[in-house]
């Protein structure tokens, strides 16, 4: 204890200690401190302990929680692991949401169809060949098509329309279809160059992902392949070192020894 | 082809999300944003404190899977609660005060002191490559059993001090923060916390992690 000054009490001592107190009591205690071999100590003992408390961490494990919600604009029910990052944007507005599936093909076949359709219009007699026709001569015909009596196309469309709406509403196979008076457009034919595009598509697509699938075990592979090189490495690193050490011991134990023997071979002679 | 059969097949350090940091704006922006239906700004609340939560919960109850469970329920919680928080206090004091409380009521229902997991079949090795490459292994083995005696010494504290501990030595608390948390005054905060590191210098010195001390206070 200080002959002047009474001893800092724990509570003084661990305010100074975190320097939570304020300047004119940090420096009467830290005069104190200075003068009290015991207080010192405490100090000294308590800072060491803070000391060893930083190696104290807590195993990585793999957190990344979010919060995702179930349907539409319910309040999230669940708190998931690795949710992709879309999922969890629906809060954006409807145009950002991703379509259901039934929609998506539902508006490819619409629009297939209207691409379909608005060629055969222009095209005339040979709808086909409007689809593989270079643009330049779809250009020219759409320029012809201009100059045309416009009520003939709106009616032209206003049909379109309603055959685009039918098949909207019903499978395109099944939709209650009758033919076009001019027999251009066969609902079947195109139902089925729609379910070819999309299946190539969906083929096309399965592909890309397989093959993404295939490169990512690929990658998952060598890495696990690298770290167990580096295992090994470290492993005849770690024995290396070992045998270093027992030769070591070995030498110090020999060279006595040796030294023994030289010297009574030495004698002998 | 649906999303989750496409994610079933990778590995999965690919399926973790790809949540960007925002680092732009507050917590309490965050909050306003998420009471107002923004989950995103939710889960940037979650990606700003869900290793400080883990951690907290992790050191006061000592088991890993079971810390995992206290944090992402911490968050669960707080996002069902949004509506009943007024901002008064800051939101990461509020987050806090959901953990601890969720990991008292785990202690209650364990019963029995909180064991520490410190895993005794990590390789080594592997944990050294995992580090930094400066480090040595005999470093990393050292710094391991430290560690570990750490651990072991602050499981035996009684929780309240564990807890104080905790709050002023990881999460930078000042006493005043300590003791709202801990619904305690301000003096029982350094009382616990002397009292704990005492404690733990004592057990320390026995683990001969510590040069005993040659001069006793009175």
């Amino acid at each position: 204890m200080n002959d002047r000054t009474p001893c800092a009490t724990p509570e003084a001592l661990v305010t100074y200690l975190y320097e939570e107190c304020e300047p004119a009591e940090r420096q009467s205690i830290a005069a104190h401190v200075e003068m009290c071999p015991l207080c010192a100590e405490e100090v000294r003992a308590l800072s060491d302990t803070r000391a060893h408390l930083t190696s104290w961490s807590p195993p990585a494990l793999s957190l990344g929680f979010q919060i995702t919600r179930t349907e539409g604009d319910q309040p999230a029910k669940v708190l998931d692991f690795a949710e992709p990052a879309s999922r969890s944007s629906k809060s954006g507005g409807w145009w950002r949401q991703p379509l259901p599936a039934w929609a998506q093909a539902a508006a490819a076949v619409v629009i297939f169809a209207a691409g379909m359709s608005v060629n055969v219009f222009r095209s005339g007699e040979q709808p086909t060949r409007a689809v593989e026709a270079p643009a330049t001569q779809n250009v020219a015909v759409a320029a012809d098509r201009h100059t045309d009596d416009l009520s003939v196309t709106r009616e032209e469309f206003a049909r379109l329309e309603s055959r685009l709406r039918a098949m909207e509403r019903a499978d395109v196979s099944r939709a209650s279809y009758v033919p076009s008076t001019d027999g251009q457009v066969d609902a079947n034919e195109l139902g089925a160059q729609v379910r070819s595009l999309q299946s190539r598509v969906a083929d096309s697509e399965r592909q890309n992902l397989d093959t993404f699938a295939k490169l990512a075990r690929a990658l998952e592979a060598n890495r696990r392949d690298i770290d167990a090189s580096r295992e090994a490495t470290q492993k005849i690193t770690l024995m290396d070192e070992e045998l270093q050490d027992h030769r070591q011991v070995l030498r110090s134990a020999l060279v006595p020894g040796l030294a023994v023997r030289t010297a009574l071979t030495n004698g002998g002679r | 082809m649906n999303a989750t059969a496409i994610d079933a097949r990778w590995p999965s350090y690919l399926q973790r999300p790809r949540l960007v940091s925002d680092v732009t704006r507050s917590d309490e922006e965050l909050v306003t944003r998420s009471r107002g239906g923004d989950v995103d700004s939710f889960n940037q609340l979650i990606l700003r404190w869900e290793r400080p939560i883990y951690a907290l919960a992790y050191r006061v109850i000592g088991r890993e899977e079971d810390a995992r469970d206290v944090c992402q329920e911490t968050f669960l919680r707080a996002y069902r609660s949004l509506g009943g928080f007024k901002g008064q206090a800051k939101f990461s004091s509020w987050l806090y005060r959901i953990a601890l409380n969720l990991c008292r009521d785990w202690i209650r229902r364990q019963r029995r002191a909180p064991v520490s997991q410190f895993p005794e079949d990590i390789d080594v090795l592997e944990a050294a490559a995992a580090t930094e490459p400066t480090e040595s292994i005999e470093d990393l083995v050292a710094r391991r059993e430290l560690s570990a005696v750490v651990e072991e010494a602050m499981a035996k504290l009684p929780e309240e001090q564990r807890t104080a501990i905790i709050l002023k030595e990881y999460h930078g608390m000042t006493f005043q923060e300590i003791a709202d948390l801990q619904g305690c005054p301000l003096s029982t905060v350094k009382t616990r916390l002397y009292q704990g590191l005492s404690v733990l210098r004592r057990q320390l010195e026995r683990q001969g992690q510590m040069v005993p001390q040659m001069v006793k206070r009175t």
